[in-house]
C-alpha cells in the first residue's frame, strides 16, 4: 500500500455502485489497482472502464450498471493506444444507437429493432423528435434483497439425505473398519448426500400487492434457482388462502375490535381453499392437494400484506388465515408469513392482528433468515398461536 | 377552469419528499406498471440528496407501494396504473423545474428505451406513452400528428378511435396545466383569504376569513367553520372569482376553536406570527381582510389571558377568522365571535399550540422555509415537548433545523430557547429607541418579561446553558439579555462573570452599565451566604475599570458597596425576636407621575368614599391619583376591585405592574360607611399601593413576638397559614438595603395592624389606628417630594428601582 487514494471519479463511482448492490469492498479497490499496474486499463478512459466492468460486474445488468455509473462522472478523456474499438463503443443513448459490433468483455442486453418513433409512419407526420441526453439509462432492477442473499438464506435450510450410487469416500467408516480387521481392505462408499428440503411458496396476488408484484418475482425466482432446494412449490392466491370462514364464526366477531380472541379456540383447522399456480390466477389447485404432494413436514411461506398497504382491517380474512395456520400446524408443518410492508406499518390493519397468530416477519434480510429459523424448527414467540 | 381542479391536489398531500420526487417522475408516462416505476427509482432516485433520495431497501419498497396505492395513482389493468391528471400537471410542473427541464428529457429517454427493450405492452399503450413521453416538450407537433390521425381515420397501425381518445386525454392535460398556472398566480399574492362553502353548487357562500402562517399550503381559520361540515369547502379572494383553490381539513381544535385547512402549495410567505405577551389594555391592531372585500380595521385589544383576548370591535359578516396583526404586522391573534358589544380573539400562542396538536410536520411539509417559519417551528417544537409529543417536536425540530441552514444568521445560538431569542431581537430593538425615557420604559417591560421567563423555566439545566450561553456570546446584544436576566434573577455561580462584564475596554458601555446594576441587585437579594462572593466580586470589577477615572469608579461601585455594609451591619444586629431579614427592594412610582385608576366593580357611593380616602395619601406629594371615567378604555397602573366580606390585599407599589391588565391590583373590602376599622384597611391597602410595607415588617420594626402564640394563633382556625407563611409575612421583616432609609418604627401608623395582645411576649400595646399618622404623612412626602409644578398629566410607567 502506498497510501494514496484513487481518482476522485473512480471513488464516486464506487460508492454509486455499492448503493446499486454491487457487494464491492476494499479488495475490489485492490483488484482494480493491481490491474492498473500491471498495465491493464491504461490505453484509454474507455479501456479503464472496461477493466471495472471485467472487475465488477457478475451480470450484463451490472456491467450496463458500471458503465452508466461511470458516465456520469465524465472521467478524464484520454487514448494512448490510438482508436481502441474504430467504431467507438456502442452508445446506450436513444437518439441513434451507432451501431458497430464490439466485443465488450460482457456482452449488451439485446436491443430491439427500434420503432422507429421519428421516423415517418404511413401519411402521419413525423413525431417530434425527443431531447439528448447524456445520461445513461439502465435496466437492472435494484431489489432490497439480492438473489445471492436469498439464496444463502435458504441454503440454510438443509435436510440432506443420501442419494444415488455410492460414490463418496467415507474416511470415517474406512478407518474405523481397516483398524477393525487389520486389514487395508476396500474403502469404504456411500452415496452422495443431497438436500431434499422442500418449499411451499404461497404468493399473494393482485390488490394491494400488485406494486409487490417485481418484489414477490425476484424473490420466488431466487428461491428456486439459487436456494438450492429439492423442490419449491409455487402457488399464488388472492388475500387468503380459504375460501370463505365459517359464517357462524364471523357472526361472533365483534363489530368494535378487529381481534378474533374472542373465537379464537372455536376456529377450526381447514385448508378447503382453491389457488391458482400462475400469477394471473387461471390455473386453479387445490390447497389440500398442494399441501399434499409437498411432502410430509414441508414448510410453507406466504407473501402476502395482510393489508397493511392499504392499511385496511378485515376480522374475517384474518379468521381464513388463522384456519389454515391451524391446519398446517396439526399438520406439523412450519408456516412464515413473509410482509413485505416494513412492521411498524403492521399495527392497526389486519396484519397487525394477524400477527398476534401466525409467525409472520418483514420481508428483509433479517426477516428472511429468521423465517429460515423457524422452517428449521427454531420455535418464535407468538402473541397467541392459532 | 373550474372551480374544482384544485381539489384533486389533495391527493399529493401527505407523500414524503421522496416519494413526491418518484410521484414527479411517474408523472411523464401515460401510465406505470410497478416495473417501470422501480426502473424510474433506479435511474433517477438513488443517488440525490439524503432527502431525496430512495435507496434500495424495505422502506423504499413500502414507499413506491403506498405511491401505486394512493389516491394519487388508480389501477386501470392487471398490473398497470394512471395518476389524477390534475395531480399530474402540478407533478410535471416539478418534473420540468429540475435541472431546467434536462430531468424531464432524461426520463422521456428512459420511457422509449423502456418501450423499445422491455415492454410487452400492446401498440396502443405503446404509442399513447410516447406521446405522453413528447407531448410536454413539444405539444404542437403532438398536436398536429394527433390531428392528421384523426383526420385519416388512423395511421401506424392504429384506429381513428385511439386518435380521438388520445387527443381528447392530451387536450385534458392541458387544461389541467393551464389552471394550474392561473392558481399558483392567485396564491402568490395571498396571505388573508375567504373560506367558501358550497352548499348548492355552483353557488358558493363566503363564510369566513382564512389566513396562511406559514409558506406552503396551511390555513388558519375559526373551529366552528369546518365543524359538521361534510360540504365542499374551498378559499379564494373573492365570491365571484371563479378561481379558487379546494381544501381539505387538516384538523380540528375545539379546545382552541382553531381549525386548519390545506390547499395545494401555494407561493410567498405567510403572515409572520408574534406574541401576546407584548400586549397591553389599550392597544391598537389591525384586522386584516381579503384586499377588496373590506378595509383594515383597527381594534382595541384587551387582554385577557394566554388563550384569547377581546377586541371592541364586530368585524362583520365573514368576519371572523380575519388575522389582528400588531404594529409590526405580525398575527397576534385571529377574531372568532362577537360576545355582546366585545369581539374574542384566539390568541397567537393558541393557534400555534393547536398547530403542536394537529399538524405534522411529516405530512405537512411546507416547500420552503424562511425564516419566520424556522422560528414557527422552534415553537412548535416547544410545544410539542411539553405537551408530551416527543416524536413530534423532534420532526419539529428537524424542519427547524433544516430551515437554519437555510438562513445562516443566526447558527450561534442555536440551543437558546425561541422566547428568548425573541428577547435578543426585542432588546436590540430598543436600544435603537432615541428617546431616553421611551428607552427606559420599554426597558422595564422587558425586564419584566424576563422575571416571568425566569419563573416558567425554574431550574432547568438546559436553561441554566443557555443562559452561560448568552452570557459568553459574541454578539452583545445576546450578552445584555443574559445580564438583564441575571437582574432579575441573580446566580451565584455568574456573578465572577458579571465583574468582568464591567470592564468598559472590552464590553459596550451600556452593557458595563447592565452589569453594574445587575451586580447591585445580586447585591440586594442574594441570600447572606453570598455577600462574600459578591464582595470580592466588587473588588474583581473595581480592577476592571481603571478606563474611568477615580470618582467615576468609586461612584459606580459606591451603592454596592454600601449595601453590602448595611447587610453585614444588619446581620450582625440582629437579636432574633422578629424573624428572619427578607431582602426587597423599593417599588416606588416615579416621581411626580399620576396612577391612573380604574374601579373593578362597587357602586358609585364606595367608590367615592375611596377615592376620598386615595386623596388622603397623594395630598402634598407629588404624586397624584387620576380614577378614570367608567367607560374609559385607557389602560391603567392600578385597578381596584370592591368587594364584601372578602380579605383586602394590595400589590405592592410597582409589583402592580407585572399584574394582568384586567386583574384588579388592589382588593377592598367595603362597607359603608367606611369608618372605624374598614378605614384604616382602606388606607393600609392604598398604603401598599404607593410602595409602603406593612409597619409590622419594616426593617425598623422590632416587636416583641411571642413566636409560639403567634404560630398557633395563625396556623389555627380562621387562618390557617403554613409555618412558612406565619415566618414570612408576620414574623419576617424586610429589609431594604439602598437609600432611602426606611423611617423609624411607628406604632399609630396607619400601615400597623391592630395585633392582639397575646401574640406578644410582653405587654405591648397596639391600638386601631384608622387616619395616617404624622410620620406617615412625613414618610410619603420624602418618598414622594412635592415640586413646584403640579403632577404631570401624562403618565409614566415607572422603573422597578429608585436609584
Amino acid at each position: 500500500m502506498t497510501g494514496s487514494l484513487p481518482p476522485a471519479f473512480i471513488l464516486r463511482a464506487f460508492e454509486d455502485l455499492r448503493r446499486r448492490q454491487l457487494g464491492l469492498g476494499v479488495d475490489d479497490l485492490l483488484a482494480l489497482r493491481s490491474a492498473v499496474r500491471a498495465g491493464f486499463g491504461l490505453g484509454s478512459d474507455r479501456a479503464l472502464v472496461e477493466l471495472c466492468v471485467t472487475l465488477w460486474a457478475k451480470s450484463p445488468g451490472e456491467a450496463d450498471s458500471v458503465r452508466a455509473v461511470f458516465a456520469r462522472y465524465d472521467p478524464p478523456a484520454w487514448d494512448e493506444t490510438g482508436p481502441l474499438h474504430p467504431e467507438g463503443l456502442p452508445s446506450r443513448r436513444l437518439d441513434g444507437p451507432t451501431g458497430g459490433a464490439p466485443v465488450p468483455v460482457l456482452p449488451m442486453q439485446p436491443v430491439r429493432a427500434p420503432i422507429t418513433p421519428t421516423g415517418r409512419i404511413g401519411d402521419l407526420p413525423p413525431l417530434p423528435a425527443l431531447g439528448t441526453t447524456g445520461r445513461q439509462i439502465v435496466f437492472d432492477p435494484q431489489f432490497p434483497i439480492t438473489r445471492r442473499a436469498i439464496g444463502q438464506a435458504f441454503r440454510r435450510l438443509l435436510r440432506p439425505e443420501p442419494f444415488g450410487p455410492p460414490v463418496q469416500l467415507d474416511i470415517e467408516a474406512t478407518i474405523e473398519r481397516r483398524s477393525r480387521s487389520g486389514v487395508a481392505g476396500p474403502v469404504v462408499l456411500v452415496p452422495r448426500r443431497r438436500n431434499t428440503a422442500r418449499l411451499l411458496l404461497l404468493v399473494d396476488c393482485g390488490g394491494s400487492m400488485v406494486p409487490f408484484h417485481p418484489l414477490a418475482d425476484h424473490l420466488r425466482e431466487a428461491i428456486v434457482e439459487n436456494g438450492g432446494l429439492r423442490h419449491v412449490t409455487v402457488a399464488y392466491f388472492h388475500d387468503t388462502p380459504l375460501d370463505e370462514p365459517e359464517p357462524r364464526l364471523v357472526r361472533r366477531l365483534s363489530r368494535l375490535s378487529p381481534q378474533l380472541d374472542p373465537v379464537l379456540d372455536a376456529v377450526r383447522g381447514s385448508l378447503d381453499g382453491l389457488l391458482f399456480s400462475d400469477p394471473l390466477l387461471a390455473e386453479p389447485v387445490e390447497l389440500t392437494d398442494l399441501v399434499e404432494q409437498s411432502g410430509a413436514g414441508t414448510g410453507v411461506i406466504v407473501v402476502s400484506d395482510a393489508g397493511a398497504a392499504r392499511g385496511g382491517v378485515d376480522p374475517a380474512r384474518n379468521l381464513s388465515c388463522v384456519g389454515f395456520a391451524r391446519a398446517l400446524r396439526e399438520d406439523g408443518r412450519p408456516l412464515v408469513w413473509l410482509n413485505p410492508m416494513p412492521a411498524r406499518c403492521w399495527r392497526g390493519t389486519s396484519a397487525g392482528e394477524l400477527a398476534r397468530h401466525v409467525a409472520m416477519l418483514p420481508l428483509d434480510l433479517a426477516g428472511l433468515h429468521r423465517a429460515v429459523d423457524v422452517l428449521r424448527g427454531r420455535p418464535i414467540t407468538i402473541e397467541r398461536a392459532a | 377552469v373550474t372551480a374544482a381542479v384544485a381539489h384533486a391536489e389533495r391527493v399529493l398531500i401527505g407523500l414524503p419528499r421522496a416519494a413526491r420526487l418518484l410521484a414527479a417522475h411517474a408523472a411523464l408516462p401515460a401510465a406505470v406498471s410497478p416495473e417501470l416505476l422501480r426502473h424510474l427509482r433506479d435511474n433517477f432516485l438513488l443517488d440525490g440528496p439524503v432527502g431525496d433520495r430512495l435507496p434500495v431497501d424495505a422502506e423504499s419498497e413500502a414507499v413506491m407501494a403506498r405511491l401505486l396505492l394512493s389516491p394519487l395513482f388508480s389501477q386501470v389493468a392487471d398490473d398497470l396504473y394512471e395518476m389524477d391528471v390534475r395531480a399530474r400537471a402540478v407533478l410535471l410542473g416539478e418534473l420540468q423545474s429540475i435541472g431546467d427541464g434536462e430531468r424531464l428529457t432524461q426520463v422521456a429517454v428512459l420511457l422509449e428505451r423502456f418501450l423499445q427493450e422491455r415492454s410487452t405492452w400492446p401498440d396502443e399503450l405503446q404509442w399513447a406513452q410516447r406521446i405522453s413521453a413528447r407531448v410536454v416538450s413539444d405539444p404542437q407537433r403532438v398536436r398536429e400528428w394527433l390531428a392528421a390521425g384523426v383526420a385519416r381515420g388512423g395511421g401506424a397501425g392504429l384506429g381513428g378511435r385511439w386518435f380521438v381518445a388520445m387527443r381528447a386525454k392530451v387536450e385534458q392535460q392541458w387544461a389541467a396545466a393551464d389552471t394550474l398556472e392561473q392558481l399558483a398566480d392567485l396564491g402568490a399574492t395571498t396571505t388573508v383569504a375567504m373560506v367558501f362553502v358550497t352548499r348548492h353548487p355552483p353557488l358558493k357562500e363566503a363564510s369566513a376569513t382564512t389566513f396562511r402562517v406559514t409558506s406552503g399550503g396551511l390555513w388558519v381559520t375559526p373551529a366552528y367553520v369546518v365543524l359538521g361540515t361534510s360540504l365542499p369547502l374551498s378559499i379564494g379572494s373573492s365570491e365571484q372569482t371563479e378561481l379558487d383553490l379546494g381544501v381539505r381539513i387538516v384538523g380540528v381544535s375545539e379546545t382552541h376553536d382553531v381549525a386548519f385547512l390545506q390547499s395545494a402549495p401555494v407561493r410567498g410567505p405567510g403572515l409572520p406570527v408574534g406574541a401576546t405577551s407584548g400586549l397591553h389594555a389599550g392597544q391598537r391592531l389591525t384586522a386584516a381582510a381579503v384586499v377588496g372585500t373590506a378595509e383594515p380595521t383597527t381594534v382595541i385589544g384587551v387582554r385577557t389571558g394566554r388563550s384569547g383576548f377581546e377586541i371592541d370591535l364586530d368585524p362583520g359578516p365573514a368576519g371572523s377568522g380575519r388575522p389582528l396583526l400588531d404594529r409590526d404586522g405580525r398575527v397576534v391573534g385571529m377574531f372568532v365571535a362577537v360576545d355582546g358589544s366585545l369581539g374574542l380573539a384566539v390568541s397567537a400562542e393558541a393557534i400555534l399550540f393547536a398547530m403542536a396538536e394537529i399538524v405534522d410536520p411529516e405530512i405537512y411539509e411546507p416547500a420552503t422555509i424562511l425564516p419566520a417559519d424556522r422560528l414557527l417551528y422552534r415553537t412548535l417544537a416547544a410545544m410539542a415537548r411539553s405537551a408530551g409529543a416527543y416524536g413530534r417536536a423532534e420532526r419539529f425540530d428537524e424542519v427547524a433545523r433544516r430551515a437554519e441552514g437555510q438562513d445562516s444568521t443566526n447558527h450561534d445560538t442555536p440551543k437558546l430557547p425561541f422566547e428568548v431569542r425573541e428577547l435578543v431581537r426585542r432588546f436590540a430593538a430598543v436600544s435603537d429607541i432615541p428617546d431616553r425615557r421611551l428607552r427606559v420604559q420599554r426597558r422595564a417591560v422587558l425586564l419584566d418579561e424576563c422575571r416571568d421567563i425566569v419563573a416558567r423555566h425554574g431550574v432547568d439545566p438546559t436553561w441554566e446553558a443557555a443562559k452561560l450561553a448568552l452570557l459568553r456570546s459574541s454578539a452583545p446584544e445576546e450578552r445584555i439579555v443574559g445580564i438583564a436576566l441575571l437582574q432579575v434573577d441573580p446566580d451565584p455561580a455568574s456573578i465572577p462573570m458579571l465583574a468582568t462584564f464591567v470592564d468598559p475596554d472590552r464590553a459596550p458601555a451600556h452593557i458595563g452599565y447592565e452589569a453594574l446594576v445587575a451586580l447591585r441587585n445580586a447585591a440586594e437579594m442574594l441570600p447572606d451566604s453570598s455577600l462574600d462572593l459578591i464582595g470580592r466580586a466588587v473588588e474583581i470589577a473595581a480592577g476592571h475599570l481603571v478606563g474611568l477615572d477615580r470618582t467615576d469608579r468609586a461612584g459606580a461601585l459606591r451603592p454596592i458597596r454600601k449595601i453590602l455594609d448595611d447587610r453585614a451591619a444588619a446581620a450582625a444586629s440582629h437579636d432574633g425576636t422578629s424573624g428572619d431579614y427578607i431582602p426587597t427592594v423599593w417599588k416606588l412610582w416615579r416621581d411626580r407621575s399620576v396612577l391612573r385608576v380604574r374601579f373593578l366593580g362597587g357602586n358609585a357611593a364606595q367608590q367615592t368614599e375611596i377615592r376620598a380616602l386615595a386623596v388622603e395619601w397623594t395630598w402634598g406629594t407629588g404624586l397624584a391619583f387620576s380614577f378614570l371615567p367608567p367607560d374609559s378604555t385607557e389602560a391603567a397602573e392600578i385597578r381596584i376591585a370592591v368587594t364584601t366580606g372578602q380579605a383586602s390585599w394590595s400589590y405592592i407599589g410597582t409589583d402592580a405592574l407585572t399584574v394582568a391588565a384586567e386583574q384588579p391590583t388592589i382588593s377592598l373590602d367595603v362597607q359603608l360607611p367606611i369608618e372605624g376599622r374598614s378605614r384604616g384597611k382602606v388606607l393600609k391597602e392604598l398604603g401598599h399601593a404607593l410602595g409602603l410595607l406593612a409597619e409590622h415588617q419594616q426593617p425598623n420594626a422590632d416587636l416583641p413576638w411571642d413566636r409560639a402564640a403567634a404560630l398557633a394563633v395563625y396556623m389555627g382556625s380562621p387562618h390557617h397559614w403554613t409555618s412558612d407563611q406565619v415566618e414570612h409575612d408576620l414574623l419576617g421583616r424586610y429589609v431594604v438595603p439602598i437609600p432611602p432609609a426606611y423611617r423609624p418604627f411607628d406604632p399609630y401608623s396607619v400601615m400597623l395592624l391592630p395585633f392582639g395582645s397575646e401574640l406578644f411576649s410582653r405587654d405591648f400595646p397596639i391600638g386601631t389606628n384608622t387616619e395616617l399618622s404624622t410620620s406617615d404623612r412625613a414618610f410619603i412626602s420624602e418618598l414622594y417630594p412635592p415640586t413646584a409644578d403640579p403632577p404631570d398629566a401624562v403618565a409614566e410607567l415607572s422603573t422597578p428601582l429608585r436609584s
